[in-house]
């Protein structure tokens, strides 16, 4: 029996059916990952299981124990939400504290466990300051190591990170990873940012629209995307119709579902370059746009636009208009769903 | 969770039959013949017929009106004045107009009344007229609700903004002043003022003190007839009440207008 | 010159509401305070207005009286009015605004016709009074409207729309990120609000207690209708000393109203020094 267990879970907010049927298993220790666009229903899962929303169907366990109907204060559930938690009026050490005075441990023990858990997000040194003398990061430390210091059975992060700074939360997304790892806790984490899922997780349940539409691997959702969906959402891989695909490459395929192709396994170059196993055309440069170490361009190929992706190096930039070769491995053109099943 | 919804609801039905039993028992008094017992015998409207002919009362609440709206007018273009300069040309004394629009709400009604009349009683000038007095103490005793208003909207649409840059299109200051910003902060003036007005309209401290015998308000003239026939007072109570009611009414539009202007 | 009556122009916007100010609160305060130290034939400096309020049994009596009815009511009020607002924050649509509108219409009830209101309902040939005769219910039946225990609940009475619709925003503060966190750590709701909610609200809350407590100390009408001379509260004897139909004496009227601004001064200093207190943590 795996260690969390949503059984068929359904959730409606009035007539907003939320969560269609939701079953999910998580393991002991693992970092999992529900990603979704805004609305897909991946908070309300998560507050399910901590018990802040009711489920109208379908049942949780946690440990071996159906939890359905336990209250939230009973549960051992640590959560960090998007901002704004702590508590206003106390110091950083009381926030910490509030917890485990209601533990009813002993204050000496308290002071550990307290200074123990600031010492991991690095912050013992503000432990008598108040939260608005704090920055939005800071916070965000101090708020997981409240949610850490009870000792919980599962931590639950909502969008910890949505709201700091791109620099900022590249660095907590390494060091949240790192303290999971060390205290080895079953850890479910809410994102709408797929490079923060694919940095942080062991395991990436892709939602949309209440369902899941896949689960699996960092790696293997983004290599091998099962949905129209997953595969726009992830890799900004391009999507189109066989027929369209028929378009770009110039022959009849014959193919039955709709294609994905990587942006970055196409190759750019100013000749035909007759290679095996490949479809090549010719297209014409719409648009480059750099992003980070890679740029993007946009290319018209037979009325079809997609986007392919180099290194940025400036020995092979091509101009906006001029006509180009492109080269596509056959076994990169994937396969896809229209909807998860 | 479940019990305290419950807990909830009852807490706010008993505090809603409190709130409401003085109404809903005056305003059945008002219509009934008599109530000595339990329930109240017969259905009449004999008072309110005698209320609503009772020219004293009608001109009551006239007096009440007017001397509850020139203050109201008064004060607000007075702070809208002052506040243009302040926030124009001397930024600096915003402090000190603050300071002493905001006296009166500790200082209350009662002491500003008394010390007014106090000092200015026998002056023998246009101060001493108890009308004239009244009026100006209605003036400050509104003050800080009506500074805190305008000061609060004025500050919201951003006013040194709007005026420069209706400046950079050649307007002068004080036109745009006039023409786009307080038509903009008007649907909130209009909102602290009908409240100051609800508020000097159910004056009674300060009208005793200045002015009962001269300018009789309604609420004057019903403590004059305290002891006359309680039916009768039942039905100018309610009277009074429905046109607080409208007053409200009214508030609560120009909120609900304001809102709509937000949301287009 | 230009200079000059440009500067003479924005002086003039200033003129109607320094005019109000200055003449009918500068002055009139200045002219108090004077009074107060004044004989009233006019002559000489005095501390005898003061001696005699802190002597005679009828001026004690009076400010006794108007602290524990201003004092009480508000505390009472303002328990009143932190459940019925946390009741109602909570609340949205219809239901809500019906219930605002009742405050709204209430918080306007107020002076003579409420005293009338109640004196319909418990005075002495009171509705409830004389039901409660009927049908044999003592402790109604003997409600005794006109003393200082029979007027606390008209106090009480209008501190409630007030006080309500002033806390309802403070509880918006209350976020609920806090509610949820404390409740995951295992904290019931009676410690959630002990412990956070209303440390936060604090500022509000006192803010509140400052104005339930200025407008019932500013209270004249129903005491003046319910009671008038024979129990004495402090708004009620400042009037007589002006506009009373026997000896009318300024001077003590004065002092007397630089002890009502006393207490609320006194009052102000207080909430203001607990303010600071919860307020530590919340500002930056």
């Amino acid at each position: 029996m795996a260690y969390i267990e949503f059984k068929n879970i359904n959730k409606s907010f009035g007539s907003n059916h939320v969560l269609k049927g939701i079953d999910l298993n998580v393991e002991k220790g693992e970092l999992l990952t529900l990603l979704g666009p805004s609305g897909c229903g991946k908070s309300t899962l998560l507050r399910c299981l901590a018990g802040l929303e009711e489920v109208q169907e379908g049942s949780i366990y946690l440990d071996g124990k159906d939890i359905t109907h336990t209250d939230a204060r009973l549960r051992q559930i640590g959560m960090v939400f998007q901002q704004y938690s702590l508590f206003p009026n106390m110091t950083v050490a009381q926030n910490l504290a509030f917890g485990l005075k209601i533990k009813k441990m002993a204050k000496e023990e308290m002071k550990k466990e307290v200074s123990a858990a600031l010492k991991m997000v690095g912050l013992e040194e503000k432990a008598n300051a108040y939260p608005g003398q704090l920055s939005g990061g800071q916070q965000q430390r101090v708020a997981l190591a409240r949610a850490i210091v009870t000792k919980p059975k599962v931590l639950l992060l909502d969008e910890p990170l949505s709201a700091i700074d791109a620099k900022l939360r590249k660095n907590l997304q390494i060091e949240i990873r790192k303290i999971q790892k060390e205290l080895n806790i079953t850890t479910i984490f809410v994102t709408h940012d797929q490079d923060e899922a694919m940095v942080m997780s062991d395991r990436i349940c892709l939602l949309n629209e209440g369902r899941i539409e896949q689960l699996g691997t960092p790696v293997s959702i983004y290599t091998e995307p099962k949905t129209k969906f997953a595969a726009g959402f992830i890799g900004h891989y391009n999507v189109m119709k066989p027929e369209e695909f028929d378009k770009l490459i110039g022959e009849k395929c014959n193919r039955t579902h709709a294609v994905a192709i990587r942006p970055e396994t196409i190759a750019i170059s100013k000749e035909k370059k007759n290679l095996e196993n490949c479809y090549e055309f010719k297209g014409k440069v719409v648009e480059s746009l750099p992003r980070g170490n890679v740029l993007r361009y946009t290319i018209d190929v037979n009325g079809i636009e997609i986007s392919a992706d180099t290194l940025f190096r400036s020995f092979s930039i091509f101009e906006d208009q001029s006509e180009v070769w492109l080269s596509l491995e056959k076994r990169n053109c994937l396969d896809v769903e229209e909807t998860a099943v | 969770m479940k019990e305290h919804k419950v807990l909830k609801t009852i807490w706010k039905v008993c505090v809603a039959v409190f709130l409401l039993m003085p109404l809903v028992v005056t305003l059945i008094y008002s219509f009934s013949e008599r109530w000595i017992n339990i329930i109240p015998e017969g259905f009449t409207l004999e008072y309110y017929v005698k209320t609503l002919t009772n020219t004293t009362f009608l001109m009551g609440i006239v007096r009440g009106m007017v001397t509850a709206l020139i203050p109201v007018l008064i004060t607000n273009i007075s702070v809208l004045l002052a506040l243009y300069v302040v926030i124009v040309y001397l930024q600096n004394m915003e402090k000190v107009v603050q300071l002493f629009c905001l006296i009166p709400s500790t200082i209350n009604g009662i002491i500003v009344a008394t010390s007014v009349l106090g000092t200015y009683a026998g002056s023998d000038t246009v101060f001493s007229n108890r009308i004239f007095m009244l009026v100006m103490i209605y003036c400050v005793f509104i003050m800080p609700v009506t500074y805190q208003g305008i000061r609060n909207s004025l500050y919201a649409v951003n006013t040194a903004g709007i005026l420069e840059a209706a400046e950079m299109l050649g307007y002068r200051k004080f036109h745009s002043y006039v023409t786009i910003v307080i038509p903009t902060i008007l649907p909130g003036l209009c909102n602290s003022a009908l409240m100051s007005f609800a508020g000097l309209f159910g004056d009674f401290a300060i009208i005793k003190i200045i002015a009962a015998s001269q300018w009789e308000t309604a609420q004057a003239y019903l403590y004059r007839n305290r002891s006359t026939d309680a039916q009768e007072l039942s039905a100018a109570v309610v009277i009074l009440l429905l046109i607080t009611l409208v007053i409200n009414y009214a508030v609560h539009k120009s909120q609900n207008d304001k809102k709509g202007v937000r949301a287009e | 010159m230009k200079n000059f009556k440009k500067a003479g122009g924005r002086i003039a916007f200033f003129l109607p509401l320094a005019f109000i100010i200055l003449f009918f609160e500068c002055v009139p305060l200045v002219s108090m305070i004077v009074k107060s130290f004044l004989e009233d034939s006019g002559s000489g400096f005095t501390l005898n207005n003061f001696i005699q309020i802190f002597q005679k049994p009828a001026y004690l009596v009076a400010i006794k009286n108007t602290l524990w009815i201003t004092i009480l009511s508000t505390v009472v009020g303002l328990i009143i009015d932190f459940f019925l607002a946390m009741a109602l924050s909570r609340d949205t649509g219809k239901k809500k605004s019906l219930y605002l509108s009742l405050l709204n219409l209430t918080s306007n009830f107020s002076g003579v016709p409420l005293s009338i209101a109640f004196i319909t309902l418990l005075g002495t040939a009171g509705v409830f009074v004389l039901i409660s005769k009927q049908i044999g219910f003592t402790p109604l039946a003997s409600y005794n409207l006109y003393s200082l225990k029979g007027m606390f609940i008209i106090y009480v009475y209008f501190q409630i729309p007030m006080g309500t619709l002033l806390l309802l925003p403070t509880f918006d503060k209350v976020r609920k990120e806090w509610k949820e966190a404390a409740r995951l750590m295992n904290a019931r709701s009676v410690r959630f609000w002990l412990q956070i909610g209303i440390p936060v609200m604090m500022p509000g809350i006192l803010g509140t207690f400052n104005m339930l407590f200025a407008n019932a100390l500013a209270t004249y009408a129903t005491p003046y209708l319910l009671v008038n001379n024979s129990i004495s509260l402090l708004p009620v004897k400042i009037v007589d000393m002006f506009v009373g139909d026997v000896k009318q004496r300024p001077g003590l009227g004065s002092a007397l109203s630089i002890v009502m601004l006393l207490i609320v001064m006194i009052e102000i200093g207080l909430t203001n020094l607990c303010k600071r207190h919860f307020e530590r943590g919340t500002k930056r």
